[in-house]
């Protein structure tokens, strides 16, 4: 018998036996039973022994990692400044900043046209700031930026491309002009009423190594900060104004003296991040609509502020001071004991560079409050940098991990392959975990080198000598945990999930090119609840997309796809990247905006001139301490909302594949750009006004000076003028009045009572005390003075008359009988009348239209009326 | 609609609270209110220090005034926080622009604070340029 047939046969028969007998149908059943339990269990162990193999794997790729991820042996960037590295990194800036645009026109003799747009936008927006002011540039015969300030650096390639990269990674400008702004003195070259060489004025190559250091270490919320234009080197060893060995001014500029310069780096670092305080405490006091965070109600409050003030009225001077309830134990230094300002610069600057003594002295809710309004709650310490170094490797394989399962899914399983993913993935030394496995290392060696190269403690970090040696050891560990959990995890979901992992993968990379999670930030930015807002706004996408692939992915897998996905846009991460890459964004328009801010003010000027205008409250741009012209600040003001959007386009053009393609700003995203605008515009303008206002000085000092001689020449020649001239006073304030009419046309920085003090009140003396004129008035001023004088004498005449007519009546002589006492009665009666006639003679002089220009010589007009007394007496006696 | 009505009525009420005490300030006059009348007038006040100027003047403190008081209990100066509009700088320099007035440095340090002193309207305002803002406006007999 075939075997077939045999099985057939019995196979029959054993059907029959079933159906006839319960006892084969119950034992078959446990048999299938057993089998299949049989079968499960061999299922499990398998796939336990694969999970194994793996781990096993990944320890055995950590060793070989570990020794590739030590440091040790590594170049550390900070200190030997190799100036090919420092190329490199200015080049890989420049390229972050370019978005396509180009300037017209040239400087330095080059064209900005063909400049990479930032080195023209360096020059354009700083031409004031780069060279010798005493001398021209336009014969250099270069071909770029960094040419220019190696020639001005006399050859200096390493100082030319430090301080340009300090330009590039803060936003502002390391000065390299022999002017220094806001001093007594304007010429360029001198200062403190001494001439300099132009090269003292030059921050020198270990400054600007500071700098370096310093532009890496700053927090993001020190850098581009919109406020801050420029940084002087001042050639001495004190700046103007103040007893610190460095400023800051109203205008966007830093004065730092060689005092400073000579500090070490931990010191030199502390000085100048007070001073870029300034401009941080101002710009998030904006954010809030405060002036300042410091001089916010909120800020006096939490640090239990209060302000002493008296003013002396004998003296009309303000005298005051700032004392705080806080224990004197709380403030870190005496300096920070002088003003809530003060207190909150000191704690941004030791939260930054002396993270333990911050910790040690600072009350915890202020402490809070600076880690979370300024630094995002990232902390420097040691535990802080650990923290933060960690959050930067997580981010950046969040970041990365896509990609490179990528390449080796496309390496391994190719698209058009018959083989499953979940059999490729069920070996545990498949190739595919294999070429995973062997990126992990140049992943972590390239983050490491990533933070190194943008973070200053990190060198430190990643030395092993170095005091934070056990937490670099910690770091290490506890990456190599994560990175194991991490590919381990998508190896059991290879395994598990097959080619659901694969469509993962897919969703995942088009989820994260179609997801921009900065758009979602910025969309929220005005919303009271920003963090919910961004939330859902990623929820709601996530949903959307993984509802199109609901019947690929289980329930269950779809819910852990998300939650990774979500993990690759965190609200923290989104609202840092937001900031800073709108601020680099921004940086490329800034010159744009200047230019548009220039022509603003341009235009506000030609309109039409009026002293009359009222200032139109609130005011973005105040004006500071100086006087503008209320029309001109109210136009400036609208331009800032308005035109300046209008003539600044916010588009950039980048280039892809030979077409060009546009980046163009909704009106959420420039709701967003404003709020960093209107501080850059306002410093502009603050920049502006300081010029124009000197401009203006100037100018009307030099009208006054040519105009004099036509002005002391008009009032000579012109009688009329002189027609009515009662007094000094009423002269100087006819004067005054009439020398205004020579005044500038237009006048913005100045009010007009400003020009009669600083101008008039002189021209007006000079020409009053000028011997013609002063002749000329004295003359009108007596005739007035006898016209009005002669008032008084005609009335005391005349009531004397009348009195002594009276006396006369009363005391005749005509009578015999009583002629010598009336006689000695009327001589009485009369003499006394005097004084009554010399009342009524002063009361008419008082009623005369006159009066107001002479009051002030009634004692005078008295005694001499007085004096005329006797003759008056006598002549009326002498009569009958 | 119900927190609308709660909100409109809440700004209502703080307006009315914060214009009844501008009115308040204004009815105290340097040079001519007693102190127990400015006490009458603002409610007892949290601190009474002696002046660090003149021995035997005194400062009465509340949260948003100071009250300088001389010897024979007139108030001579009265020291006010700047409202909304008068933040500003500007404002005041063009609201007494045909008024001759002075404006001097008189600290540098912690502060840069300026003086806009305009003795025929018995002003003084403080401002301090460092945060571009009008710190405090002190009222006291003109001259």
């Amino acid at each position: 018998m075939k075997p077939i047939k045999f099985i057939r046969v019995h196979f029959k028969l054993y059907l029959r036996l079933l159906r006839n007998s319960q006892k084969v149908a119950l034992t078959s059943v446990f048999g299938v039973m057993l089998i299949m339990l049989t079968a499960l269990f061999s299922y499990h162990v398998i796939m336990n022994s694969s999970q194994k193999s793996t781990f096993t794997k990944w320890d055995e790729f950590q060793s070989g990692y570990r020794s590739i991820a030590s440091v040790d042996s590594a170049q550390c960037e900070f200190e030997d400044f190799d100036l090919n590295k420092l190329k490199q990194e200015v080049s890989e800036l420049e390229k972050s900043f370019e978005t396509g645009h180009s300037l017209e026109g040239s400087l330095y003799g080059l064209s900005l046209k063909k400049l990479p747009f930032i080195q023209a936008q360096f020059l354009a927006d700083n031409y004031n700031l780069i060279g010798n002011q005493n001398k021209s540039y336009n014969s250099l015969n270069c071909k770029d930026a960094l040419c220019i300030l190696k020639s001005i650096y006399s050859g200096d390639e390493l100082a030319a491309n430090l301080n340009y990269y300090w330009y590039l990674k803060t936003g502002s400008v390391l000065s390299l002009s022999n002017h220094i702004p806001a001093q007594k003195e304007k010429k360029p070259g001198r200062y403190n009423e001494q001439s300099h060489e132009y090269s003292s004025y030059l921050f020198n190559q270990d400054e600007l190594k500071k700098f370096y250091l310093l532009a890496k270490s700053l927090p993001t919320s020190f850098l581009h900060t919109p406020l801050l234009k420029s940084i002087h080197k001042v050639p001495s060893q004190r700046v103007e104004g103040t007893k610190d060995c460095s400023l800051t001014t109203n205008s966007g500029e830093i004065l730092i003296s060689e005092v400073c310069l000579g500090f070490s780096n931990e010191d030199f670092f502390k000085s100048i991040a007070f001073q870029i305080s300034n401009f941080v405490d101002i710009e998030k006091g904006r954010e809030i609509k405060k002036h300042s965070i410091s001089s916010s109600e909120d800020w006096i409050y939490k640090s239990l502020w209060y302000e002493k003030g008296i003013f002396d009225i004998s003296k009309k001077k303000y005298l005051s001071y700032w004392k705080s309830f806080m224990p004197k134990e709380s403030f870190i230094n005496s300096i920070s004991r002088q003003s809530p300002k003060n207190q909150l610069q000191t704690l941004l600057v030791q939260y930054r560079f002396n993270p333990a003594l911050f910790g040690q002295k600072t009350p915890e809710d202020i402490k809070n409050y600076i880690s979370n309004t300024f630094f995002q709650n990232k902390s420097y310490d040691s535990n802080g940098l650990y923290k933060q170094y960690l959050d930067k490797v997580i981010t950046m394989w969040s970041q990365d991990e896509l990609k490179l399962w990528s390449d080796c899914l496309d390496e391994h399983i190719p698209q058009d392959s018959s083989v499953s993913a979940r059999e490729i993935a069920s070996k545990a030394d498949s190739p595919l975990f294999r070429c995973v496995d062997k990126k992990i290392p140049s992943f972590l060696s390239s983050s490491i080198s990533k933070i190194k190269s943008e973070n200053y403690e990190a060198c430190g970090f990643f030395n092993s000598g170095y005091k934070t040696s056990h937490l670099t050891k910690k770091f290490y560990s506890v990456v190599d945990k994560f990175l194991q959990e991490q590919v381990l995890k998508r190896k059991i979901e290879l395994q598990n999930h097959g080619n659901e992992v694969l469509l993962a993968q897919h969703i995942k990379e088009r989820f994260k090119k179609s997801i921009d999670p900065i758009n979602y930030y910025v969309n929220c930015f005005n919303k009271d609840d920003q963090r919910k807002c961004f939330d859902q706004k990623v929820n709601r996408k996530l949903d959307n997309v993984l509802s199109k692939y609901k019947s690929k992915l289980s329930p269950y897998y779809s819910k852990l796809v998300k939650n990774d996905m979500k993990k690759l846009f965190s609200y923290n991460e989104s609202m840092s990247k937001a900031n800073e890459l709108t601020k680099k964004y921004l940086a490329p328009f800034y010159s744009k905006v200047s230019f548009a801010a220039h022509n603003s003010w341009k235009y506000c000027k030609k309109q039409s001139f009026s002293k009359d205008a009222k200032v139109s409250l609130p005011l973005k741009f105040s004006g500071g301490k100086h006087f503008v012209n209320a029309k001109l600040l109210n136009c400036l003001n609208s331009q800032i909302d308005s035109q300046i959007f209008s003539i600044v386009d916010f588009t950039a053009q980048k280039t892809l594949d030979e077409q060009s393609v546009s980046f163009e700003l909704t009106s959420s995203e420039k709701d967003f750009a404003q709020s960093f605008m209107t501080n850059r515009i306002t410093q502009i303008y603050s920049s502006l006004l300081e010029q124009e206002l000197t401009f203006e000085k100037e100018k009307t000092k030099e009208h006054f000076i040519s105009s004099k001689e036509k002005i002391i020449e008009d009032f000579l020649t012109n009688e009329s003028f002189f027609d009515e001239v009662y007094s000094f006073n009423q002269i100087t304030t006819d004067c005054l009045e009439k020398v205004s009419e020579f005044y500038p046309s237009k006048f913005f920085y100045q009010s007009e009572s400003q020009l009669d003090a600083q101008y008039g009140k002189g021209l007006c003396n000079t020409i009053i005390t000028h011997p013609k004129v002063s002749q000329k008035i004295n003359d009108k001023i007596n005739y007035y003075w006898n016209e009005n004088k002669s008032v008084a004498q005609d009335q005391l005449s005349e009531s004397f008359a009348d009195y002594s007519e009276d006396c006369k009546d009363d005391y005749p002589v005509s009578d015999k009988h009583y002629s010598s006492r009336n006689k000695r009665m009327r001589t009485i009666c009369i003499q006394e009348s005097f004084q009554m006639a010399l009342d009524d003679a002063l009361e008419e002089w008082r009623d005369d239209d006159l009066y107001e220009h002479f009051y002030q010589r009634e004692q005078m007009l008295g005694r001499e009326l007085a004096s005329l007394k006797n003759a008056h007496v006598q002549k009326e006696l002498s009569t009958n | 609609m119900k927190s609308v009505s709660f909100l409109i009525f809440t700004i209502l009420l703080s307006t009315f609270t914060s214009c009844t005490r501008q009115y308040k300030v204004a009815k105290i006059i340097a040079g001519k209110t007693y102190i127990d009348e400015a006490v009458d007038i603002l409610d007892e006040p949290q601190m009474v220090e002696q002046s660090p100027v003149k021995a035997g003047n005194n400062l009465y403190v509340w949260e948003d005034i100071t009250l300088q008081v001389n010897s024979q209990d007139v108030v001579t100066a009265i020291h006010k926080q700047p409202i909304e509009h008068e933040l500003t700088l500007q404002f005041w320099k063009h609201h007494y622009k045909e008024i001759q007035t002075t404006f001097t440095k008189i600290q540098s340090s912690p502060s840069i604070l300026w003086q806009l002193n305009i003795p025929s309207k018995g002003i003084n305002v403080i401002y301090d340029e460092r945060v571009d803002k009008v710190t405090k406006v002190i009222f006291y007999e003109a001259n």
